[in-house]
Formats: C-alpha cells, sequence, structure tokens
C-alpha cells in the first residue's frame, strides 16, 4: 500500500510542478497585457532610454509596445518550452530512475522470497527427519512394551492354565463320582422301566388281541353290511335300470317336442304360481320385510300332498298365510300329461311381498 | 337353497331320484310383465322355486255358522253377535251363510272339503244348549279348514242374559288366536245420548256393550252432560254436567251410583281424563282467568296448575305411561296438539299439519295420538304418529268429533253425523273399515271406549 502510494506520488510530483508553473506564467503575462501602468512605465523607461532617439507618435509608440510585447511573449514562450522539455527530461529520468529501483526491489524480493523458500524447505526436511526420528523412537519403545506386556501376559495364562488344570483334574474326579453315581441309579431306574414295560407289553398285547377280535367282529359285520349293502344296490340298479329304460323310453318321447314342453313347462309354472297368488291374503298390518319358502309336495294330479314352511318369516301369522295359500289353490292346475310331473313333483314357494 | 332342499327330501326319494330325474330350476317371476324362465338341465336334481310377490292384504276369510239351539227356549243367537263383532274390526271377511255348503255345530261333522270350496280360511262352529232353569251351556271350536285343525274350543254355562257377553268373549278369542291381539270386544262405551228437542231434550249417560247393545243409564239430566271419562279399572266415569247450570265434574260409580262432585270452581270445569293408575284426574278449569289444564290428586284433593297462557289449553290426554300429558291449545292461533310433561314443565307442539287438530286420545301402546283434524276437507278422525310426527286422515266424514282408543289399540270409536242424525261410528287404526254404529235411535255423541274387561 504504501509502496502503491509512493509510486503513485512519484508520477504527480513532476506533473503539479508543471501545473504551477504554467499557471504562474500565464497569470504573469495577462498582467503585462491588462496592466495599463506596466506600458507606461516601460514607455517612461523608453524615455530615459537613450538609444531610442527618435521621437514617434502615440500610435507608433503603442504598436512598438505591442511588438515588444510578442516579442517578449514569444521568448517567454520559447524559455518556457524550453524548461518545458527540460522538466519532461528530469521527469523521464525520474520515471526511469524509479522503474529501475522498482525492478531492483522486485528482483530483490525475489530473491528474498526465493531464499525464504529454500530455508523453509530445509526446515521442513529437517523437521520431518526429527518426527521420523521420534516416531521410529515411540515404536521402538511401543515394541518393547509390548514384549514386555505379552511375557507378562504369557507368564500370567500359564499361571493360569495351571490352576485351570488342577481344577479340571478335581472337577473331573467329582464328576466322574457322579457319572458312577448317575449310572447306578439309571441302571435301577432302566431296571424298573423295563419291568414296567414288560408288564404294560403284556397289558398290550392283550389288548391288541381283544381289538383284533373286534376288529374282526367289526370287519365281518362290515362285510356282511356290504353284502347286503351291494345286494341291495344291485337290486336297486336293477330296479334303477328298468326305471330309466322307462325313463329313456319318456326322455324319448319328450326330446322329440323339446321345445314345446319347455314352454308349456314354464307356462304351468306361470300358471300355479298365478294360482297361488290369488289364493294368497296378506295379514293386515304385517311388518315389511317378511319373506318365507314353503316347500309343497304334490301327487300327479297337481293335489297338494304336503306344505311346510322351511324358511319362516319370523311372523306366525305370515307363514300361516303363507301355507294356506298354497292349500287353498290344490289341487294346483296340472295337466293330464304326467311328464309334467316328472319335472315338478317337488318344489318351493318363496312369499315375498315387493309392494311394501 | 339346493341343498337346504336335499336335506328336507325324503331320503329314498332322493336315493331314487337322484340319477334318472332330471329336475329343472325354473325361476319364475310372477307378476311381472316379464316372465324370466329359464330352464336348465341340472343332473344334480333342483327344486323349482316359483316367486310368490303379490297378494292381497285382506281380512280373514271367516264362516261363522248360526250355533244350533237345543233344548228349546228362546236364546239369542251367539253366532249373530259374533259376526258383527268380527266385522266391526275390519280383521275378517266375512263369508256369507248363503255359501255354506253344510251346517255343522261340533268337530266330528265338520267337512273340510265344503269349506275349502268356498276358501274360507276359518270355521265357527257351535252350539247352545238349554240346561233349564235359566242355564245355558255354550259351546264353541274355531277350526282351521286348510290345516283340518282345532285351533280354540270352549264351554260356558251360564244364564241367559249373559249369552251376549259371552259371544263377545267368543269373539275376543277369535280375534286373539287369528290376529294374536287381544279383542276388545267384551268391553264396554259410555257416550250421551240426547232425547227430544232444546229445550226440553233429556241428555243421557248411558253404557252400553261395545256393539251398542244393553245400554243402561248412568245419568239422566235436564241439562247437558260431556265428556265421559272411564277410570282404568273400569268401575267409575268421571264427566261434565251442567245439572246446576254451569259446568261441573263428577266422578260416579258406574254399578253402584254413588258419585262426588271434583270441580265446582268458578267459570269453566271440564274435560276430565284419568291418569293411568287411577290416582289423579286431569282437568281444564279457567278459575284463574282463562281455561288452563290442572291436575287433581284424588286421595289429597291437591289441585296444581300444569300449563300458563293466555290462549285456551284444554282437553287433556295421559300417555299410557302417565308422564305426559297432550291437550289441545290455541297459542299457535288456532288449535293444535301439545304436550307438556305431567309434573309440570315446558310444552311441547306435536302437530303441525292442517288447519285444526283437537281432542287427542292416546293409544294404548302410546305411540299414536288420535285427533280431530281439519287439513282442509272437514273435521275428520285423524292419527298423529309419533314415527313420522304428522297427522294422517282415517276417515271420510266430515263432522267427526271425540275420538276414543279401543282398549287393544285397533279400532277407534267417534261422534259424527249422519243423515243429520248425531251418529256413533267405528274405524279401524288402518282407516280401512269404517262402520256406522246402527243401534241407537237418539241422537248420540261424546263416545269413551272403556278399558279392557275386569268387573264390567
Amino acid at each position: 500500500m504504501k509502496e502503491k502510494l509512493s509510486l503513485l506520488w512519484s508520477f504527480l510530483r513532476p506533473a503539479l510542478f508543471s501545473v504551477t508553473l504554467h499557471v504562474s506564467l500565464i497569470g504573469l503575462s495577462l498582467m503585462g497585457l491588462w496592466w495599463p501602468f506596466s506600458a507606461e512605465q516601460e514607455i517612461q523607461r523608453g524615455v530615459v532610454n537613450p538609444i531610442q532617439a527618435k521621437v514617434v507618435s502615440g500610435e507608433e509608440l503603442a504598436q512598438r509596445a505591442l511588438r515588444k510585447r510578442e516579442e517578449e511573449e514569444r521568448i517567454a514562450r520559447e524559455l518556457e518550452e524550453q524548461r518545458q522539455k527540460k522538466i519532461e527530461e528530469q521527469k523521464r529520468k525520474e520515471e526511469l530512475e524509479i522503474r529501475k529501483k522498482e525492478e531492483k526491489r522486485k528482483k530483490e524480493q525475489l530473491e528474498r522470497e526465493r531464499a525464504e523458500e529454500k530455508k523453509r524447505k530445509e526446515l521442513e526436511a529437517e523437521e520431518k527427519i526429527k518426527q521420523e526420528q521420534k516416531k521410529e523412537f515411540e515404536e521402538n519403545q511401543r515394541r518393547l512394551e509390548e514384549e514386555k506386556r505379552q511375557k507378562e501376559e504369557q507368564k500370567k495364562q500359564e499361571e493360569e492354565r495351571k490352576k485351570q488344570e488342577e481344577k479340571e483334574l478335581i472337577e473331573a474326579e467329582r464328576k466322574k463320582e457322579e457319572e458312577k453315581k448317575r449310572e447306578e441309579e439309571e441302571e435301577l431306574k432302566r431296571k424298573e422301566a423295563e419291568k414296567k414295560r414288560k408288564e404294560e407289553e403284556v397289558k398290550r398285547k392283550k389288548e391288541e388281541e381283544e381289538r383284533k377280535k373286534e376288529e374282526e367282529r367289526k370287519k365281518k359285520k362290515e362285510e356282511e353290511k356290504l353284502k347286503r349293502e351291494a345286494a341291495e344296490e344291485q337290486r336297486q340298479r336293477e330296479d334303477d335300470l328298468r326305471r330309466q329304460m322307462e325313463s329313456e323310453r319318456a326322455e324319448r318321447q319328450r326330446a322329440q317336442t323339446q321345445s314345446d314342453a319347455e314352454t308349456a313347462l314354464s307356462a304351468l309354472v306361470d300358471r300355479i304360481g298365478a294360482e297361488v297368488e290369488s289364493n294368497w291374503r296378506r295379514p293386515i298390518n304385517s311388518s315389511s320385510g317378511l319373506v318365507a319358502v314353503v316347500q309343497v309336495k304334490v301327487s300327479p294330479s297337481g293335489e297338494v300332498t304336503s306344505a311346510k314352511v322351511v324358511r319362516s318369516s319370523g311372523d306366525k301369522f305370515f307363514d300361516q298365510s303363507a301355507e294356506t295359500a298354497i292349500k287353498k289353490a290344490s289341487p294346483l292346475p296340472f295337466p293330464s300329461d304326467s311328464r309334467y310331473y316328472e319335472y315338478i313333483n317337488v318344489f318351493n314357494f318363496r312369499f315375498n311381498p315387493d309392494d311394501i | 337353497m339346493n341343498t337346504l332342499t336335499f336335506s328336507i327330501l325324503d331320503l329314498t326319494q332322493m336315493i331314487s331320484k337322484l340319477f334318472f330325474e332330471f329336475y329343472r330350476i325354473v325361476r319364475v317371476v310372477i307378476g311381472g310383465a316379464v316372465l324370466s324362465t329359464c330352464l336348465l338341465v341340472s343332473p344334480a336334481g333342483a327344486v323349482v322355486t316359483i316367486e310368490v310377490n303379490k297378494g292381497e292384504v285382506a281380512g280373514i276369510p271367516i264362516a261363522i255358522v248360526p250355533f244350533s239351539i237345543e233344548g228349546g227356549g228362546s236364546a239369542s243367537q251367539p253366532a249373530d253377535v259374533i259376526q258383527t263383532d268380527l266385522g266391526l274390526s275390519g280383521r275378517f271377511e266375512l263369508i256369507s251363510k248363503d255359501n255354506y255348503i253344510s251346517s255343522p255345530h261340533d268337530l266330528e261333522s265338520v267337512q273340510y272339503k265344503d269349506w275349502r270350496l268356498i276358501k274360507a280360511e276359518a270355521l265357527v262352529v257351535g252350539k247352545v244348549i238349554n240346561l233349564g232353569n235359566d242355564q245355558y251351556e255354550i259351546r264353541f271350536r274355531l277350526i282351521d279348514v286348510f290345516r283340518e285343525k282345532q285351533l280354540a274350543g270352549q264351554k260356558f254355562v251360564i244364564s241367559s242374559k249373559k249369552i251376549r257377553k259371552v259371544s263377545h268373549q267368543i269373539s275376543d278369542a277369535i280375534y286373539r288366536q287369528l290376529t294374536g291381539k287381544p279383542g276388545a270386544f267384551d268391553t264396554k262405551i259410555a257416550y250421551v245420548e240426547v232425547k227430544g228437542q232444546i229445550p226440553n231434550a233429556r241428555y243421557l249417560l248411558q253404557v252400553a256393550d261395545s256393539d251398542g247393545y244393553d245400554p243402561k243409564i248412568v245419568l239422566e239430566s235436564s241439562q247437558p252432560i260431556l265428556s265421559p271419562a272411564w277410570s282404568p279399572d273400569g268401575s267409575r266415569l268421571a264427566y261434565v254436567s251442567f245439572e246446576k247450570k254451569r259446568s261441573m265434574v263428577f266422578i260416579q260409580n258406574v254399578w253402584t251410583g254413588e258419585r262426588a262432585g271434583v270441580a265446582e270452581y268458578e267459570g269453566i270445569n271440564s274435560a276430565p281424563a284419568w291418569s293411568p293408575d287411577g290416582k289423579k284426574l286431569a282437568l281444564t278449569l279457567s278459575k284463574d282467568g282463562n281455561p288452563e289444564i290442572y291436575i287433581y290428586d284424588l286421595a289429597s284433593d291437591q289441585l296444581a296448575r300444569l300449563t300458563k297462557h293466555t290462549a285456551i289449553d284444554t282437553e287433556p290426554a295421559w300417555s299410557p305411561d302417565g308422564k305426559m300429558i297432550a291437550f289441545t291449545s290455541g297459542r299457535s292461533g288456532a288449535p293444535q296438539i301439545y304436550r307438556v310433561p305431567s309434573i309440570g314443565g315446558a310444552p311441547q307442539r306435536l302437530t303441525f299439519n292442517g288447519v285444526y287438530n283437537a281432542g287427542p286420545d292416546y293409544s294404548p301402546d302410546g305411540e299414536s295420538i288420535v285427533v280431530i283434524t281439519n287439513q282442509g276437507n272437514g273435521y275428520k278422525v285423524g292419527l298423529y304418529s309419533r314415527n313420522d310426527r304428522t297427522v294422517r286422515e282415517l276417515t271420510r266424514s266430515k263432522q267427526d268429533e271425540s275420538p276414543t282408543f279401543s282398549p287393544n289399540g285397533d279400532m277407534i270409536m267417534y261422534a259424527t253425523k249422519k243423515g243429520g242424525q248425531n251418529v256413533l261410528a267405528a274405524v279401524s287404526v288402518d282407516g280401512q273399515i269404517q262402520q256406522t254404529l246402527q243401534f241407537q235411535k237418539g241422537s248420540v255423541r261424546e263416545p269413551a271406549w272403556s278399558p279392557f274387561n275386569r268387573r264390567l
């Protein structure tokens, strides 16, 4: 910072000087031009001056004075220019000097820094060596201590081991005794268990025999039953076969008019439902949401042979009304064609009023 | 459903059918425009289910065979009484005698097909046997025609004048058996009959059977009698009499005739109503200015004022639990029903539809209140329901007054005008059955249905 200021000052100093000089010179010349007394003084001096013997007119005199002043100004200007040059020369020299100084300074600075760097590096190297030496020393120390410690440890362990061995020896002896005792006890137990096992074995065998007897008896019974069932099944099968044949005959018949039958069947169901519905009197004041299912069996002629509530609505009177409706509708409108009866001879009515 | 059906099916039938008979599932919705029928061959077998969705809500078809009268004498016919009772209730469809194929009088002689043919679900048969010395044996049987079994049967031995009463009891038994609710036929009604023309009219406070028969005069006066009210035990009547040219409230024993005045204050003394425990009377009195509701304690002779309003408060009615008193008040500008705790409190308005709702009487279950309502079509019996908080019109007549609930809550009796005559009529709570009681000759008003028979 300080260096920078001094550098700035070295530039400013000649500049300031030249400016001051110019100002003063201009001031002087202006005084000479405008001050009438100075011209008069000159004139007076001119009068005194014996060299000018000639009488001149006022105008000429003024002219002369002007010329003379111009001449003086010119001289002054030249002088000034010379001085200016000199000053600039001086300035240049000074600048050169400064630059030289600066360079020198920088060079010195550089050298100083280099020297310092070198010294620092030397110091660092020295320090590093010292550190390494110290480390090495500490390492050695530690190693020594470690060895010492290990030795102690070994010693301790050795002692421990010895103690342990002694202890184990005692323990082993104790265990041996215990083992012996246990073995004796176990032997006793084993013998008892064996005795018990044998007893149980006898018992088990006895039971097994009984079970076997029972199983044989059951098996025999089962076989008899199976035989009976097989016979029954056989009879059933024959029966069924006969019926199947009959049924197949009916089926063949039915197949001929399949679509007719289907239509007729749905119409029949429709008719039956309508019949029951027209006979259904729902009780007054029964609550809403009641549903009852009544299962119905009919005879081939459509006579209701049984009607029972298989799903109660929970309302006795509602259930009864449903059951009664079916009974009232009996005989249900079955056609004389018995084929219908094959399809519907047991069916459900679901009473589910939808308008409340 | 199919599995359920299986379990129910006879097992042997199942086995034989299992493999060789293919059932079809047929599901038919009946009554709808579209008949949705799907026929599927089901190897496992299934049972046709037929949906029944519509059914007429109607009374139970019942045939009541005239009882045989055996042993001579001129006993009245119980079947007529039963017929009238059951007909009035609206819960039965009476099958005309003209359609009967046979006339059995005991279970053994019943030919079920005769009754199935005319679709009678229930059949009543019985006989009256004159035992001599004014003793009669009455037997009846209630028969389920389609299940072919007896549902009820009873034998009574009574004097001739009790035949009607026993007939009402038979009606009660039939009603209970077929509807599940107690009958209210063996009960009484109190009403006021006016004989002659004003100013020479005679006022009779009468008590008759529920069907109007056998009226007995409780009080006769040349001045108006109003607002009879039964005590809960059915032994006493409270009423308003103008016999001293001004209104007074009396309590009178129906059987002994013994009576006492309970309110003879200045101004109006009216509208007595018994508390359910029979210990208090709610009254309308104007002794303190304008008509207000008071509670009179019979034992202590203490009077407590319940309402206080510049408008008229009158016609108190106790809730069955005794906690509330419903009453008519003009405080909204027109008569409306309010209620107030019977121990006192802030009145709460109950009715909002119609320009007029008055004369409340609680149903026995406390769920509804019968009133006279005018919703622009005249004064009709209306039912205020606690559930929907509205008043539903029940009658078609236009000059109804003084509605009173039957003790089983199924019927409402009221006074109305028919052909310029004051008559009593009854309506079922669902409004389906309305019948005028044809028994009386004079002008009758102010009915009050008694509680269940205790010692009437």
